[in-house]
């Protein structure tokens, strides 16, 4: 198997995580969250969840065609949406005293989330830049 | 390596999506969603990408199984027109939703709140298992996903305008899109 299958298998493996992860996140009620003065609502939520669902499949679109692009903009989508919101999540999670609600909601499958977007992270930068 | 867009299977699922965010967008306010256009468009979008992915000419790799792809295949696409063929006649499914349309509650109605939804998800599973289409398969949670949210934003606007007879029917049967379960 060479890199830019790993890589198309790696970003599918990190689609479902996403699914996944939304999933929880609607069913512990992610649209409630309050950031400060900022109120999530659902229909900016639901866009929200289309629209990283959309960017995913272009940059896999662009990864297939072995376009660059589509790696440095995987590797801002699992750094982001993967890596860092995992971070998030824990902090909240911890902060709600283990409760999963608010930046905690969706914290349990943020857990894998993160495992595989950092696995396609490290073979994203691996691809990138050859040592 | 694929490279024309037109032969990119993870292309017309981009386009899919593209026209599910545009299906979602009718629940809005936007004045759009009375254009029978843009109802046609984005109806077009959603069913040609994930059924254009599939085909022999989108290079990806295709699976066998035993032989029997289209047998197997034909059971998911056999099951949306079971499901799929009286809420499709009977239903306005393509316009936004209005008091006077009334609630069916009944048949399938009576089993899961969103029957074509689930449609939505059989037949591209069942043409990706009969072209042996491995991409096809594995992107089945995303449509799976991109319906769930056209479903809660659909929701939003049905108990906009049915009110408590609406949220009784929610309570009543808890399956949105796969019978029995609220996702």
């Amino acid at each position: 198997m060479d890199n830019q299958q790993t890589i198309i298998l790696l970003y599918i493996l990190f689609i479902w995580c996403v699914v996944l992860h939304t999933f929880e996140e609607i069913a512990q009620g992610a649209f409630e969250i309050k950031i400060g003065p900022i109120k999530a609502s659902k229909g900016k939520y639901l866009l929200g969840a289309s629209a990283i669902t959309t960017v995913n499949l272009s940059t896999l679109a662009l990864i297939v065609v072995g376009n660059k692009i589509g790696l440095y903009l995987g590797l801002f989508t699992s750094s982001v949406i993967g890596v860092l919101q995992a971070l998030v999540h824990s902090y909240g999670f911890f902060k709600e005293g283990g409760k999963a609600r608010n930046y905690g909601a969706g914290f349990y499958s943020s857990i894998p989330l993160s495992i595989a977007s950092l696995v396609l992270l490290l073979n994203i930068v691996k691809v990138l830049w050859p040592s | 390596m694929t490279e024309h867009f037109y032969a990119n299977p993870f292309f017309w699922a981009m386009v899919s999506m593209l026209g599910m965010v545009g299906a979602t967008s009718l629940f809005s306010e936007h004045k759009l969603r009375h254009s029978l256009w843009f109802v046609t468009i984005v109806l077009l979008l959603v069913t040609a990408g994930r059924f254009i992915l599939v085909l022999p000419f989108c290079p990806q790799p295709r699976f066998d199984l035993f032989g029997l792809n289209a047998i197997i295949g034909a059971v998911p696409l056999l099951l949306t027109l079971i499901i799929g063929a009286k809420p499709f006649f009977t239903v306005k499914w393509w316009a936004p939703p209005k008091k006077s349309m009334g609630l069916k509650t009944t048949g399938i109605y009576g089993v899961v709140r969103h029957p074509i939804y689930l449609c939505e998800l059989l037949w591209p599973l069942g043409l990706a298992v009969v072209f042996g289409s491995t991409y096809g398969v594995a992107l089945t949670p995303v449509w799976w996903l991109a319906f769930l949210i056209h479903a809660i934003a659909e929701e939003g606007a049905l108990e906009q305008e049915l009110g408590d007879e609406y949220r009784q029917y929610e309570k009543k049967v808890r399956g949105r899109i796969i019978p029995g379960l609220p996702i």
